[in-house]
């Protein structure tokens, strides 16, 4: 595994006032906070508001952080780096090991703004902001990060990117030291208090992270994020190709929200090879979207043939799903409870509408390959944008009953219909 | 008096103090010059110095010429005393894990103790123990080794190093020279690790190792309802190649359905420990519902009793329930709707044992009495913490999460719990016939239990050492924080105006630093706006205040608790609300 040396740029100094410091892997241990002197490149003058802030939150501690992932990707956005008018930050906490896989742990977190550079090998960014509260699982931690940007980078437009391990409805950035991670209610409160210190929705939400692309998981950011952008299955190692993401982005900084969802999802899927899948969310549409699940859903459960087809284990079974099994393609789900003979006029009419909304309203852009061969499990069969909870036997009431989805929609009404159907 | 001749004076007080510390008899002669001893002595972690300064009030009163000097000796000073405090306490094999996550808040990278050189390689504590700590028995020594995870202790002595699997990273080595430069927290995330793939460092948790036992306990009665005879063939066939989690489930759905010939001990071993069937959850509209339904229902349960009359005052506009699952916790207070968030899986886990659905929850007013009494312990226990959030709010100070909070709100619980166990049958039947399946109920009989026996003084330890080990006692929190303030407030001093001015008018405000547990106040100081900074410094030097209250708040807990015992609690003999 490469070493992972931090470098100030003598040039980004000179340009920013910093101090440089150049620490080995071994020594990156923060500086007390009280030490920290360097001012941010906007903090002692009246910033100027650029056209886009992109903040990412790079929870390193763990093993993607030892894999290198994490400085792989901070070294892809360096070399774009920000701009007059695109400025992008970098939160950053890690564990590694060094080149004999001795364990090492960095102890806390350090915002970076990331600037240009040639070397794909080493961060040169500066350090703007280093703290000992290194627990990368707290939605706490995140607010601040993004706070923090607002403050001293102010812009028109904000992106937010939460890269770690996700889990779908069990949560996103894991932190393996503290233990920690951010539950989907928490994301949602905490996005919400990010748009509110922002003063607007965040334009883009996007997870650089498993399995986050779920009706559940967009809904819950509602109303803190205008577009929400994710993925079905697993993410490649690699992740999100940031360097040309960033590039088209500062080549042409006034595109909005949507354009910039679509080109994550256009580029994410362009820098793979197969099994891939990503799309972007209209969140303004997710309310129109619930009442038109609603109303599929009240059309199977007031016809008990149908939703006796619906339910039925063999029909669920066959829907196309990802690595965890009671997350399921939704459009697949409606094709074959529709293509069902069991299901009514009502079903398939309701369905069709449904159907048509997620693709012509609900879905700015939606990508997929071709699935490649499972380490472990069944590849997913169709990948159409947007994953929702279908569990085999055991409804998770715990977790489930958390979600704004769940009280406003009638999806976790249908799933207990659907396990006591499966209970007969 | 020449310089030579107080140095020299101040020398020896200080070694005085090193050796005994100072009484009563020490603060004599000139303030100014013990305050100098006791500077030298704290600087050397002299925890003997600490209480002495602590007690000292005109040595105090002279450091208060200079507010930064003042703060930081005081933080080192409670961090010093919080320590032996700390470790005065009874600790052994079985507490080990307790102390681990006591010891883990407070030795760690830019806390008090660590500046001081008690950490943050936890091995620094042993030094320390030698020095300020030489007669305590050998078994509380043991259990500090193995509270800090020693090498040795984990490990062995006959390696150094470890070879394990971390996720996708693959195989790592640990080297006893790493292990030795890592926090607490970082040695306990490699035990975590290593939980998962070998099951004898379950020792080191003791959630996980319950937890594991819990399971093996219910393994054991779902293989004797298997092998009981009781199962048809076919009910047999349906639970073949299920995996655990799912037998259990349809065990309880068969139990439910047909007439299965088990105990009802067996039956509540699996319909404890199972997911809900689809009638037994409480979905959204029906939880609002019984929310609605307990706000009565529990403050009937509450009157009468001097605790429950204590908790509804907290409420002068009526109690405030709601039901929702709540992660990791039987309840939680909402301060921001000023609320309590009953927890929808402890009351399913209960209705599932009672052979309760939702729908004949709603429909029946004794099914929520039942409830009600079940939960009310919670809903005094949450009481707590609001009339603690309502109190910091009139003051207008900072609210710091501590253990005191804790013990404020578990000794009410534990009043409660005792009086209605004495004067409440069902409530005591309730309970009681829950306390083998429910952990909830468990738990508030403990508390209820040890608050009787121990008195609020022993159950004050009680509750440091077993139920809140992983928060910090009010001293540390302050500790750590005024030394964060401080050194922050003493960088501002230089720092470039503009750059100031631009963190004064953009950083983070007084709401949003009032939210802040300890720790994220500490790390965040470099953001938030120098008049806040000023402000919690100022609370946090007058821990006085925070101390009066929960004095005063214990003094009533313990005359309750001395009515009860003599028979003179009268019902509805409400206790006045603190007001302090």
């Amino acid at each position: 595994m490469k070493r992972l040396w931090l470098t100030l740029a003598a040039l980004a100094a000179l340009s920013t006032g910093l101090v440089a410091e150049d620490a080995p892997f071994g020594a990156l241990t923060l500086p007390s906070p009280a030490s920290v002197s360097a001012p941010s490149p906007a903090a002692a003058a009246v910033p100027a508001e650029r056209e886009w802030l992109v903040l990412v939150f790079i929870n390193g501690v763990n093993d993607l952080g030892m894999l290198g992932d994490a400085e792989k990707d901070i070294n892809e956005m360096e070399a774009v780096g920000s701009t007059d008018k695109v400025a992008v930050l970098a939160e950053y906490g890690l564990m590694g090991s060094d080149d004999d896989s001795n364990l090492r742990f960095q102890r806390g977190t350090k915002t970076l703004y990331i600037t240009r550079d040639e070397d794909p090998e080493e961060i040169t960014s500066p350090v703007i902001y280093s703290s000992n509260d290194s627990d990368m699982g707290s939605a706490a931690n995140l607010v601040r990060f993004a706070r923090r940007g607002l403050r001293l980078y102010p812009a028109r437009k904000l992106a937010v990117v939460v890269w770690n391990h996700g889990a779908g409805l069990q949560g996103i950035s894991f932190d393996d030291v503290s233990r920690n991670h951010i539950e989907i209610d928490s994301l949602g409160r905490a996005m919400e208090e990010i748009s509110r210190a922002a003063g607007r929705k965040i334009d883009v939400f996007a997870t650089d992270a498993c399995r986050m692309q779920m009706a559940e998981v967009a809904y819950e950011l509602r109303n803190a994020a205008s577009v929400v952008v994710g993925s079905e299955e697993t993410i490649s190692d690699a992740g999100y190709p940031y360097a040309p993401i960033l590039r088209r982005l500062a080549a042409n900084p006034s595109m909005n929200a949507e354009r910039l969802g679509a080109l994550i999802v256009d580029e994410y899927i362009a820098s793979c090879s197969d099994n891939a899948t990503l799309s972007a969310v209209r969140t303004a549409a997710l309310p129109t979207f619930v009442k038109a699940l609603d109303n599929w859903v009240s059309a199977i459960r007031s016809d008990p043939a149908a939703l006796a087809a619906a339910s039925d284990k063999t029909l669920t079974d066959s829907v196309s799903h990802f690595s965890n099994k009671d997350s399921k393609d939704l459009v697949d789900y409606i094709d074959k409870v529709d293509a069902s003979p069991r299901a009514g006029g009502r079903v398939r009419v309701a369905g069709a509408a449904l159907r048509n909304y997620i693709s012509g309203a609900l879905l700015i852009r939606s990508g997929a390959l071709p699935a490649g061969p499972p380490p472990d499990g069944d590849p997913y069969t169709a990948a159409n944008g947007l994953a929702v909870y279908i569990p085999d036997l055991r409804y998770a009431s715990d977790n489930y009953e958390r979600l704004a989805f769940a009280a406003d929609s009638l999806w976790d009404d249908y799933l207990l219909d659907m396990m006591r159907e499966r209970l007969k | 008096m020449s310089a030579a001749a107080r140095t020299a004076r101040i020398t020896a007080t200080a070694a005085v103090l090193l050796v005994c510390g100072l009484r009563a008899g020490a603060a004599e002669g000139d303030p100014a010059d013990r305050l100098a001893a006791y500077e030298l002595a704290i600087a050397s972690a002299n925890p003997a110095a600490a209480a002495a300064y602590l007690r000292d009030g005109e040595a105090r009163e002279l450091a208060q010429a200079d507010p930064r000097k003042s703060a930081e000796l005081l933080g080192k000073a409670e961090a010093l005393k919080d320590l032996k405090d700390l470790l005065n306490m009874d600790w052994d094999d079985a507490k080990v894990n307790q102390l681990n996550k006591s010891l883990a808040i407070r030795i760690d990278v830019e806390k008090p103790l660590s500046l001081l050189g008690v950490g943050p390689e936890p091995e620094k504590l042993l030094s320390w123990l030698v020095r300020y700590a030489p007669r305590y028995p050998a078994a509380k020594k043991a259990a500090v080794r193995k509270a800090i995870r020693q090498w040795e202790v984990v490990f062995g002595t006959m390696t150094d190093t470890r070879t394990m699997k971390w996720g996708q990273a693959g195989w790592q080595n640990i080297t006893k020279a790493n292990w030795e430069g890592m926090v607490l927290r970082e040695r306990n995330a490699v035990i975590e690790k290593l939980i998962a793939r070998d099951p004898s460092f379950l020792i080191y948790n003791d959630e996980r190792l319950a937890a594991e036992k819990d399971r093996v306990a219910v393994a054991a009665a779902l293989i004797q309802v298997k092998n009981s005879g009781a199962l048809s063939p076919a009910q047999l066939s349906q639970l073949s190649g299920k995996s655990f989690d799912d037998q259990l489930y349809l065990l309880g759905n068969m139990f439910d359905n047909s007439d299965i010939a088990v105990s009802q001990d067996l039956k509540n071993k699996i319909n404890s420990a199972r997911s809900s069937l689809p009638g037994e959850v409480l979905p959204y509209q029906q939880r609002q519902l019984l929310g609605g339904m307990l706000n009565t229902a529990v403050t009937k349960e509450l009157s009468g009793t001097q605790a429950g009359a204590r908790a509804l005052s907290a409420f002068p506009g009526g109690l405030k329930i709601t039901v929702a699952p709540v992660q990791g916790a039987y309840s939680r207070y909402d301060a921001s709707t000023g609320g309590i968030v009953l927890d929808s899986e402890t009351i399913q886990q209960y209705m599932r044992v009672k052979g309760y659905t939702a729908d004949s929850l709603m429909r029946s007013p004794e099914q929520v009495a039942e409830i009600a009494k079940y939960m009310s312990p919670a809903v005094v226990y949450e009481s707590a913490h609001k009339m603690q959030a309502d109190w910091a709010v009139s003051r207008g100070i900072y609210l710091p999460q501590v253990q005191e909070n804790e013990i404020e709100a578990m000794s009410l619980e534990g009043l409660y719990t005792t009086e209605k166990m004495q004067k409440d049958r069902k409530f005591k039947d309730i309970l009681t016939s829950s306390r083998e399946f429910s952990s909830y109920a468990a738990k508030k009989m403990d508390v209820g239990t040890q608050y009787q026996k121990r008195g609020s003084k022993g159950f004050a330890i009680t509750v440091r050492q077993l139920y809140s080990a992983g928060l910090p006692s009010l001293s540390t929190a302050a500790a750590h924080v005024l030394g964060a303030v401080t050194s922050e407030l003493e960088r501002r001093e230089t720092m470039p105006a503009a750059e100031k001015s631009a963190l004064d008018s953009g950083g983070l405000s007084l709401s949003e630093t009032l939210e802040m547990s300890p720790e994220e106040l500490a790390y965040s100081v470099k953001e938030i706006q120098t008049p806040v900074l000023v402000k919690i410094q100022g609370d946090l030097s007058n821990l006085g205040t925070y101390r009066s209250r929960y004095a005063a708040s214990d003094r009533q807990g313990r005359k309750s608790l001395k009515a009860l015992e003599r028979g003179t609690a009268s019902a509805g003999a409400a206790v006045p609300p603190l007001t302090i």
